[in-house]
């Protein structure tokens, strides 16, 4: 895998970036606050400072020759919207996108997400299996 | 403005048992004073200005008969204590049987019915902090779960759909304890506060020093110090969702 762009660099984020860093796999962080911009690249992440929502900023990243675009802010509707504008730019990547409700859920599908990603699920998963192991 | 007063069961249970004394000592006071009018006879009318509080039978001329023997008594004076009477036995019976459906369904017998309840358990889970995370966890969790919110309705709700809840503060050793903390296999901090996390790991590792604790963290910085104080098992939940994301994109770019 060539490039990865995360748009957004919350917790979620920037936990994701330093994973994929840890993996050696180029990373493009996009994120609206310009103060993220040394923390991302204590990563080795590049950074383009702009929102994600907007099909520029998203030019800007090269979306259009990324293997595969994480979405990661804390609005379910803005996700869905640079989900849409990815795979506007992008055919052929794949698309990570997190979500808060469910009810969203088959709606990032529907807009291009291969894949979604629910922070309390996850969450919940973890701690049954961390308590079945002890 | 001023606001609302207060009216909690608590407040309620009183307020229906002063109303219950006031109606029945209202009602004795009038029926003596027309008795008393009456007969001049105050053993007499306190006797029956009593009956007439409690007689099932509603009154009638043989009651009234005794103090006022020599005392033709007119319909209007007959239909007035009839009217007393019929209002005091009404007012003494709605609202005693209110003071009583309210004492049951105070929310304190409640709370001692599901304590003992709860108090019974052993190697259950405790899920402190009720929300979307308590939610996903609680369903895949096996065994006996106790959930400790704060808000008093929502408790009530989650006890309506079948689960065990108390309500409180899970940072209070007493609400811990009223959990049956001791007991617990898990105890998971699950808030979305996590200094009230943290604080309620620090006050059950004391109560429960077996029990398996779980706290949910926004920063990770603080797992550190979470070890330290005694959590077993340390969650972020956006850490959670970013391995997932990591799992997948590893996966595809095989």
């Amino acid at each position: 895998m060539s490039k990865v762009i995360v748009c957004g660099f919350g917790t979620f984020g920037k936990a994701l970036t330093k994973m994929l860093r840890e993996h050696g796999i180029n990373t493009v962080v996009i994120d609206a606050k310009k103060e993220l911009e040394e923390t991302v690249k204590e990563t080795g992440a590049y950074f383009i400072n702009g929102d994600a929502t907007n099909l520029e900023t998203l030019k800007r990243a090269r979306a259009e020759d990324a293997d595969a675009i994480a979405i990661a802010l804390d609005d379910d509707a803005k996700n869905l919207f640079v989900v849409i504008n990815a795979r506007t730019l992008n055919k052929k990547a794949v698309i990570v996108a997190r979500v808060n409700e469910e009810f969203v859920k088959e709606k990032l599908i529907e807009a291009g997400a291969n894949y979604v990603v629910m922070p309390m699920k996850a969450a919940a998963k973890e701690i049954a299996e961390e308590l079945e192991r002890m | 403005m001023a606001s609302l007063p207060n009216i909690g069961p608590e407040n309620i249970t009183a307020n229906l048992i002063i109303a219950v004394l006031a109606t029945a000592i209202i009602m004795f006071v009038i029926n003596f004073a027309v008795l008393f009018y009456i007969s001049k006879n105050p053993f007499a009318s306190s006797y029956f200005a009593t009956t007439l509080l409690f007689d099932y039978g509603g009154i009638d001329e043989a009651q009234v008969f005794p103090v006022v023997p020599s005392f033709s008594l007119s319909f209007i004076t007959l239909f007035v204590l009839g009217i007393l009477d019929g209002f005091a036995k009404i007012s003494f019976i709605g609202v005693a049987i209110a003071s009583f459906i309210s004492l049951i369904s105070s929310i304190k017998i409640r709370e001692r019915i599901y304590s003992k309840r709860i108090l019974g358990l052993k190697g259950h889970s405790i899920l402190c902090g009720y929300n979307r995370l308590t939610e996903e966890t609680y369903k895949r969790l096996k065994g006996e779960k106790v959930i400790i919110c704060e808000n008093q309705d929502v408790t009530e709700e989650l006890r309506d759909l079948g689960m065990e809840a108390i309500s409180g503060a899970f940072t209070k050793k007493e609400v811990l304890e009223r959990a049956n903390a001791k007991n617990a296999k898990s105890i998971l901090f699950l808030s979305e506060n996590q200094l009230d996390n943290l604080l309620g790991l620090i006050t059950a590792r004391k109560i429960a020093p077996k029990s398996r604790i779980v706290v949910r963290l926004k920063d990770e910085s603080l797992a550190g110090k979470s070890r330290r104080a005694g959590a077993d098992v340390i969650i972020v939940p956006e850490a959670s969702a970013a391995n997932e994301a990591a799992e997948e994109l590893y996966r595809v770019a095989k």
